[in-house]
This record gives C-alpha cells, structure tokens and sequence, in this order.
C-alpha cells in the first residue's frame, strides 16, 4: 500500500495529517541552461591556443580544462547563441525562484514537489475519493480542493509487530493504488452494485421527469 | 486489501529505528536518498490529538527548544524530537524513575533529547541542566499543573514565548463540569502571566480533555495590535 505525505501552508511546523494541500501548478522543470561560471573567461584564451597549434597540448591536459568550463561544455558548436556571460538580476531572480520551489522548504525538512506522473495523479485522485471507497470507513476531511504539489510516495514498512492484520502478501502487493483497486474483488463487487444501484435509480427519476414533460405538454395545448 | 488510512507523521530522526512499534513509512528519493516518516496515534499522544483537532499552532518549529514536562516513556517526545529536529532540543522531565527508564533510552539514540528525572514542581534541581526554552508543553496530569507550568515558565521560558498544555479535567476537579475546570485553569494561567490563546478539546481521542496553547510574558509592542 501507498502512502502519500504531505503538507500544507506555511504554518512552520513540519507535522501534518496526509491528505492534500496546494495548487495544481505545473511541477517546475530543472533549469538546463548553461550558466555563467567567473572562472570561465581566464580559460577561453587556452581555448584559442589550441585552435591554432594543435600540438603543443597534450589531448589529456586540453580535456581536463574543458572539464572545468561551464561556457565550453560538450555540444558548445552546436548551440545557435552562445551563453550570456552576464546573467541580469532578474533572471537570477527566477533562477532562485525555482530553486525554492522544488521543495516546500526548510521548515519542511524540504520536502520535495514530485514530479506528477499520470499514474501517480490517479493514485492522489482517488485517495483524495477516499471517502467512497468503504462504506464503513470514515475519513478526515480532504485540507486541499486540489491535488498536492509537495508529497512523497513511501511504502509502509512492514513490522513483525502486525504480521496478524492488514499486510498484503506479495501477490496482493500492487504498484499503485488503482492497480491495487481492481485487484480487490470485494471493492469490485461492492463498485458494481452501487454503479448499478445509480443507473436505475437514475432511470426511474429520469422516466419521471419524461412524464411529468409529457403531462405539462399535453395541458399547454 | 489495504485501504487508505489517514495518518499523522513525522519525519524520523533516526531512520531504521522505531520508538514504541509504530509504523514506518519509507521513501526513496529520486536521487536514491531514503526518508522515513513515523505514524503518530492520536489516541496514543494528547499533543497528536491536539494537532488533528485542528489547533492552529504547537510553536515548535525546526530548531526551536521545547521543555517538555511529563515525558513519561518518551512516546510523544519523540514525535517532538523529530518535529524541532537536529537543530532542536527536548528537555524531558518525568518524574517516576519507572518510565524515565524508557525515557532515557529514547534519548540515547535521539540526541537532541536531554532526559531529566526530577520533579517538575521544583525546577531549581534541573535549573543547571535546561537553558532559556521557546516554548513549554505540559502533560503531567496533576491537579497543581497551572503552579507547575507557572514556576517552569518563570525559570526558563523566553519572554513572548509560548506554553502548550493538556487539562485533564478528572484530575483537577472530578466533580465539577469539564468546561468550569477548563475556565478555572485558564484563570490560573492567567495571574502568572500566561496569556491563553487558544483552547480546544480532545474529541474524539480522549474524553474531557482540553489543550490550551497561549504566550508568556507578550512584549507590549504585540499587546498593542
Ligand atoms: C499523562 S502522562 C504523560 C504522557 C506523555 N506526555 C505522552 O504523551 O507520552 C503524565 C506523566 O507525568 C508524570 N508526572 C506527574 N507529575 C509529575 C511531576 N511533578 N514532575 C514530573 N513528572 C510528573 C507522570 O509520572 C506521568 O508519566
């Protein structure tokens, strides 16, 4: 079984029930691009040097410069501009930004925003439904309208202490929450009774609004 | 199956290790780091009952020092131990040498738990052992815990720093009404300069039970707004 951990606002204190918190905004893509490193343009003229005489360096001292350049990483020639050197305030701004953003924070432990698969979303969809899978399980209240930006997914570690209740063997043991949905028979049956239970009575409200128009049309008339 | 269970947790400062049988959850990071959380039972802790009761603060956030008065085998210590975490500090008082048994193990593998088996009535014998506190809690179930926090207070809690207690109220006053004893107590708290700022009660983890959280000695900028 799955957990999901998570949190919500900024109340400073890294204790809080599981269900969800934040907003559905995109998970902030690590930042790729080259970045400016000081130290770079003091390598640039050995760069050239070795343009125009080949010879004098041996490959191996050339590969170990380039290693620490930032400017000159591998596939340098194929970039269509070469990187700005001075990278403006706002931009490091941003930079900084999304830094911040890949975790919820030092008052968190930094707990991290994960990346949302689908499956992981399908897996928080339904626990944030939770309160419908058993009829005879109650559950606090979702913190969140949406699904969380900052969680973990954790497997329960298994204790000698509970080996008599509630452990899933391994073929029981699924990967995600739905797979582990569809492989429960009871949770089926008791799905399909209730979908079932829905259609007919919707059936039955929707036979009688059709009569009741028919009525009204007749009267009009 | 395994249905969804909702569940309180706190990050482990000790992955590998549990304190009483509870549950671990354990997550691997993408960069192969692994965290573990520990399940915190609100039917076996007032102070994890008073966070899933809704409280709106417990003033003990990373880094921050806690006096904990009332340790008892060390159970909820522990989640606090994680909560202020490395940076942090518990000083634990119990007073029967029974738990502090227990409670001395706790802290050897936590070492930001600083176990002390005394009296809380007379906080001059640790006086040398605790320094200035943020925030105090309280839980020791005594029908003089509003003098027993007052004189802790006094000793080593910070101007504008905050308390966080647990009423019994079978234990002060068996025959009067909850609420009169809760109302009582807060009056107590009160004359020794512990301003209450928030009262909830332990429905439904524990019966009669109320947490109030407040602040000690507000500096009068604060009072003013
Ligand atoms: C209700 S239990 C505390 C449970 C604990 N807070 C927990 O959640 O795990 C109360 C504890 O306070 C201790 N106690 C009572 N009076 C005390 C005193 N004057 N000084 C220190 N400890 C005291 C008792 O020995 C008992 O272990």
């Amino acid at each position: 079984m799955n957990f999901v951990i998570d949190t919500t606002g900024d109340q400073g204190t890294a204790t809080k029930s599981l269900l969800p918190n934040l907003s559905n905004t995109s998970i902030p893509q690590a930042n790729n691009s080259i970045i400016y490193n000081s130290k770079a343009p003091k390598k640039l003229p050995t760069f050239n040097s070795l343009a125009q005489n080949d010879f004098t360096f041996t490959n191996k001292k050339v590969n170990e410069i380039l290693k620490k350049s930032t400017v000159l990483a591998p596939g340098f020639e194929q970039l269509h501009t070469v990187p700005q050197y001075e990278v403006s305030e706002k931009r490091l701004q941003k930079q900084r930004r999304r830094e911040r953003e890949k975790t919820k924070g030092k008052k968190w432990y930094g707990l991290p925003a994960t990346e949302m698969t689908e499956e992981i979303k399908h897996d928080l969809e339904v626990l944030q439904m939770r309160s419908v899978l058993d009829p005879k399980r109650f559950y606090k209240k979702n913190d969140l309208k949406v699904l969380p930006k900052y969680f973990q997914i954790g497997k329960v570690v298994d204790s000698p202490l509970d080996y008599y209740n509630n452990r899933l063997t391994r073929k029981e043991r699924k990967k995600t929450l739905v797979d582990e949905l569809l492989a429960d028979v009871e949770f089926n049956k008791y799905n399909k009774r209730k979908y079932k239970e829905i259609i007919e009575e919707r059936q039955k409200t929707h036979y009688k609004a059709w009569r009741q128009a028919k009525k009204l049309k007749k009267k009009n008339k | 199956m395994g249905k969804p269970e909702d569940a309180l947790v706190t990050l482990n400062l000790v992955p590998g290790s549990e304190v009483y049988g509870e549950k671990r959850i354990s997550v691997e990071n993408d960069g192969g780091e692994k965290v573990e959380y520990r399940v915190w039972n609100p039917f076996r802790s007032k102070l994890a009952a008073a966070i899933l009761g809704g409280v709106d603060q417990i003033h003990m956030p990373p880094g921050s020092k806690v006096l904990y008065l009332g340790a008892a085998s060390g159970t909820t210590v522990s989640h606090v131990s994680d909560v202020v975490g490395p940076e942090g500090l518990v000083y634990a008082v119990e007073f029967s040498h029974r738990s502090g048994r227990d409670l001395i193990n706790v802290a050897k593998k936590r070492t930001n738990i600083i176990p002390i088996i005394e009296d809380a009535r007379h906080p001059h014998k640790y006086r040398m052992l605790v320094g200035i506190v943020d925030t105090i809690f309280a839980d020791v179930a005594q029908p003089d815990q509003a003098r027993i926090v007052a004189i802790n207070a006094h000793h080593f809690l910070k101007n504008g720093g905050h308390f966080v207690i647990s009423i019994k109220a079978s234990c002060i006053d068996s025959t009067a009404q909850p609420e009169a004893v809760f109302a009582s107590e807060v009056k107590k708290l009160q004359a020794d300069k512990l301003k209450p700022q928030e009262q909830i009660t332990l429905e439904p983890y524990e019966r009669d039970h109320a947490v109030v959280v407040g602040v000690y000695r507000p500096p009068p900028k604060q009072q003013a707004q």
